[in-house]
């Protein structure tokens, strides 16, 4: 690989991570994936209405109070981060 | 003064039409016809325009010289070299062999398929497309097998770009007389032991399912062997072309009931990941974009999940770039394919939500 594709690639990668959050790198870990998965999941929860409007029925909540929950569970959906080993 | 004569006659020749002259245009045709043997380019480019509108106003039947003897001299000036003769020429020859190919013998038609193939290599792009098309309906006139032979000889020449138009050509028989009447023949080709013709072979079935689209669905496990061949191929453009045959595939019978085949398909585009090659990688980036369409991102998915966390980073860089074209493309549809991680202390990672049922 030459030095000047390496740096194309490089740039690439954070232009193409700038604008699809959900895409990852060689260095990403599970916990950030799942991270990903979380919010993707929630968010095609949020944004199909008879999905949310089934978890509703399942759960016996009103439909604006799962939104809310699922919502809410965008922040930090996987609890905090792991403590990373090498420290 | 003799070239502005012609194109006047270009222009005029629709007015003229609706003046009810059309024996005045069968003599004009008949004055031009005589003209054929000129030596200025120029001239004669602007001749055969002339005697092409005067054969879309008369018609076949009415056209005076007869079509059987007008295409003959027609054969020889296909050689002629100048641009605006060339194109002149096919348009015209073209024109005949689409309304009228049934007055001239078949003999005739094979003689100037050599001639055409010699035009595939103009500089001029319309003139090019316009001698692809040409085959096509000659083809369609004399039938394929006779236009197929000449075709595929002329996979084994050293000239790239003839090489390539010629794939073309083949692809556009195959679109205009089905198919079935040319995969036999191109197909069996693939046998020749020599590396253009097998090239050949496989950018024609590219080129063909490019155009026949759903069409493809019956052909597709005729079709399934050779590229399995292909696709395991030492030579790295058989297996970058294979990849670009199989996207085309791919995206032509999406939804059609021909995922086994597919599936078998890419099991062996898969293992070129790792190609380090940009047209191959990039061919190969497109055939699996391509089964992302036809056989759905969950069946992806679970071909890249085997390296996303690869321990060399090498491997990961690969599947990671195949999960972004993945994500990119159909990120909704992966969130009923995630694997189902389990939760790890501290840290929740199941989705209890896709379990309920009511």
């Amino acid at each position: 690989m030459q030095a000047s594709d390496r740096f194309n690639i490089n740039s690439q990668l954070e232009h193409l991570q700038a604008k699809y959050v959900g895409t990852g790198h060689a260095d990403l870990n599970r916990f950030e994936w799942a991270v990903n998965i979380q919010r993707d999941s929630y968010a095609s929860y949020i944004g199909h209405y008879p999905m949310l409007a089934y978890f509703s029925i399942a759960e016996n909540e009103s439909i604006g109070r799962e939104r809310y929950n699922f919502m809410q569970k965008m922040l930090l959906p996987c609890g905090l981060p792991p403590e990373r080993d090498e420290d | 003064v003799r070239q502005q004569a012609a194109d006047l006659i270009s222009r005029i020749a629709i007015v003229m039409k609706q003046c009810q002259e059309e024996q005045l245009m069968g003599h004009l045709g008949v004055v031009l016809y005589e003209y054929l043997g000129e030596e200025y380019p120029e001239v004669l480019g602007s001749i055969l325009g002339a005697l092409k509108a005067i054969v879309n106003v008369i018609g076949m039947t009415k056209m005076t010289p007869p079509i059987k003897d007008l295409l003959p001299r027609l054969t020889p000036i296909l050689k002629n070299r100048h641009e605006k003769v060339q194109e002149n020429c096919i348009d015209l020859v073209g024109r005949i062999a689409d309304r009228g190919a049934e007055f001239v013998p078949a003999r005739e038609w094979m003689r100037i398929c050599f001639e055409l193939l010699e035009m595939l290599k103009a500089h001029k792009k319309g003139i090019r497309r316009a001698t692809v098309n040409t085959f096509g309906y000659i083809a369609k006139a004399i039938g394929p097998q006779d236009v197929l032979a000449t075709l595929l000889n002329n996979l084994k020449v050293q000239e790239r770009q003839n090489r390539v138009c010629t794939t073309v050509a083949i692809a556009i028989v195959a679109e205009t007389c089905s198919p079935f009447t040319v995969l036999p023949a191109l197909m069996n080709e693939y046998r020749v032991p020599e590396l253009n013709v097998q090239n050949g072979v496989l950018k024609s079935l590219s080129f063909l399912f490019e155009y026949i689209g759903e069409m493809g669905k019956d052909y597709i496990y005729a079709v399934t062997p050779l590229l399995e061949d292909a696709l395991m191929d030492r030579d790295l453009v058989h297996r970058q072309t294979a990849a670009s045959a199989v996207k085309h595939m791919a995206l032509g019978v999406a939804g059609l009931g021909c995922e086994d085949a597919l599936v078998h398909l890419l099991n062996y585009v898969w293992p070129n990941i790792f190609e380090t090659s940009p047209h191959v990688i990039n061919a190969v980036m497109e055939a699996i974009e391509g089964m992302r369409v036809a056989l759905g991102p969950a069946v992806i998915l679970n071909y890249c999940l085997q390296g996303l966390f690869h321990p060399a980073r090498k491997v990961r860089e690969v599947y990671w770039k195949i999960y972004n074209s993945l994500y990119i493309g159909a990120q909704d549809a992966l969130v009923a394919a995630y694997p189902a991680l389990d939760d790890d202390g501290d840290n929740i990672y199941s989705r209890p939500e896709l379990a309920m049922f009511v």
